[in-house]
């Protein structure tokens, strides 16, 4: 049970945290984060399978596990370094503390548009990489694919 | 418009328009009408286009993972760009790939010019706290006091000289007290509250109910009523502003009512209503046995434990956990019993187990959508 193993290994560690009280404001800022973000990526998926797009897309976020997606973050952390820092400090704003595109706007004293901009060059740039550099991914995440027998769907 | 032989599309081309799809979707307000009938005709345009949108809204998801280096953002304008290195490092303990360290110093610099972080508010554990669906979380307490939030859960953390007062604003946590006699703990739920001195509980509040199990010492349930009935609920329940002790005490703007005493082993609902003056009442108060407490609390070990019951509660309760909606049509399929024991998140295993052992098929209607019916031999 992997999943078990994983979830013992997480607790034990956020019970270190501990110590470092500036890891509970930490963990604040992270969960608003993600409760937006997941939000929207629920909403996003919505909108597409409400326009019929939902029997080729096979999504891969909702089936991986978290042991997986934690893999992913230090790949993700390289792409984003690979970005124009504009870029960068958008996309960051967007995906890492989960603000909106107003807000960022906002902040960088830029156009919504061209926050926007920054996000499409920022995805698909990150993308290109993480495809580029697949290698990186464990070994293990692939074995664990087959083992759950889920297919990715992307061929 | 359906083409059998699709012209050698311009992937590149067609990535980039996926990704203006993409974003116009991520944006802060919903797309028009207008917008999504264009969006369904690009997508009818060939699978190509489908696919393309589709790997990128995934990977898009997938990137939310990023949230794990989130840090306080303060304003704009101000700066102090030094500690903020620093600090990442606080916020991502699990440093796992060399190669990852290197990226986030990169990064770190990179916003650093763009927003600082509030230096002081790291003494007191007062605030907000909150999981998402599908995530737990410990927290220790500034008194050493321990709260484990269940998924989708957040409370609020109000400590004074006299008090140490929560508010469970939503979902589930389990409270280990440490012991100070002088500061009762009191956790407010609903119009709900619990207190303890010294003693381990867990709090569910869920639609109109309050349940309290207590796995330690013994706590004191109490309804606590507004007079005011304008005001909001969580305004006239400021905790700071109802005594602890004494029945029946009419204070400024609250009604504290003793309800009863519950002890290890023991649980009980309250019922709760919000918006109305009636007193909370126990509905019931049990013994449970401890067989039934550690499936009760098995979430604290991130699992769930079943044990014969109607799959409809068993859905219930999976669902509290994850995104992916269940669907059951078949009344004799919700009440199928289930057991066994799942690890949270695990929710594609206990589909597994549902097919292999109780003779029901799972059926994928979406990404985030299944159905659950009874197999066809």
């Amino acid at each position: 049970m992997a999943q078990e193993a994983y979830l013992r290994a997480y607790v034990a560690e956020q019970q270190k945290e501990i110590d470092q009280p500036k890891a509970y404001l930490f963990r604040i800022a992270r969960n608003i984060a993600l409760t937006e973000l997941t939000k929207k990526s629920k909403k996003i998926t919505d909108y597409l399978e409400e326009s019929g797009a939902s029997e080729v897309i096979e999504y891969g976020a909702a089936a991986d596990s978290e042991v997986e997606a934690r893999e992913s973050l230090g790949l993700y952390c390289e792409a984003i370094a690979a970005l124009p820092e504009k870029c960068r400090q958008v996309f960051l704003l967007r995906k890492v503390h989960g603000l909106a595109h107003k807000q960022i706007a906002e902040r960088m004293s830029l156009s919504v548009s061209s926050v926007e901009k920054y996000l499409l060059r920022g995805i698909l740039e990150c993308k290109a990489f993480v495809q580029e550099h697949e290698g990186y991914v464990p070994n293990r995440e692939a074995s664990m694919m087959a083992e759950s027998g889920r297919g990715k769907g992307k061929q | 418009m359906r083409e059998n032989i699709v012209e050698f599309p311009d992937r590149k081309a067609i990535e980039e328009e996926a990704g203006a799809w993409l974003i116009k979707l991520d944006g802060d307000s919903a797309p028009s009408a207008e917008e999504l009938t264009s969006l369904r005709e690009w997508l009818e345009r060939s699978p190509v286009h489908r696919e393309q949108l589709g790997s990128l809204a995934d990977f898009w998801g997938k990137m939310n993972v990023l949230t794990e280096l989130a840090v306080p953002l303060g304003h704009p304008e101000d700066r102090a760009n030094r500690s903020f290195v620093e600090s990442l490092r606080h916020a991502i303990p699990r440093i796992r790939r060399a190669g990852f360290v290197t990226a986030v110093f990169v990064i770190g610099v990179g916003i650093a010019s763009s927003f600082w972080l509030r230096p002081e508010p790291f003494l007191s554990s007062n605030g907000l706290y909150a999981t998402a669906v599908g995530q737990q979380q410990p927290t220790t307490l500034a008194d050493g006091s321990v709260v484990l939030l269940n998924t989708n859960s957040q409370f609020t953390v109000d400590y004074d000289n006299e008090y140490r007062n929560i508010r469970l604003l939503q979902g589930e946590a389990h409270f280990t007290v440490a012991k100070s006699a002088a500061r009762p703990f009191r956790v407010y739920a609903g119009n709900g509250r619990v207190q303890a001195v010294g003693t381990a509980f867990s709090v569910y509040l869920k639609d109109n109910t309050i349940d309290v199990t207590v796995t330690e010492g013994e706590v004191v349930l109490a309804s606590v009523n507004r007079l005011d009935k304008n005001r909001l609920p969580q305004q006239s329940l400021h905790p700071s502003a109802v005594p602890s002790s004494g029945s029946n005490t009419i204070v400024d703007n609250g009604f504290v009512e003793i309800l009863g005493t519950i002890k290890a082993g023991e649980s009980a609902t309250l019922r709760s209503f919000l918006d109305a003056d009636t007193v909370s009442t126990i509905n019931a108060i049990e013994t449970v046995e401890a067989q039934e407490m550690a499936k009760r609390l098995s979430w604290r070990e991130g699992m769930l434990t079943f044990a014969g019951d109607p799959l409809e509660v068993v859905v219930d309760e999976i669902s509290r956990y994850t995104t992916v909606s269940i669907e059951i049509t078949d009344p004799a399929v919700r009440a199928t019993r289930i057991g066994g024991r799942f690890p949270i998140g695990e929710t594609d295993a206990m589909f597994d187990h549902l097919e292999a052992n109780f003779g029901l098929r799972v059926t994928r209607l979406s990404h985030d959508r299944v159905l659950v019916s009874v197999a066809e031999d």
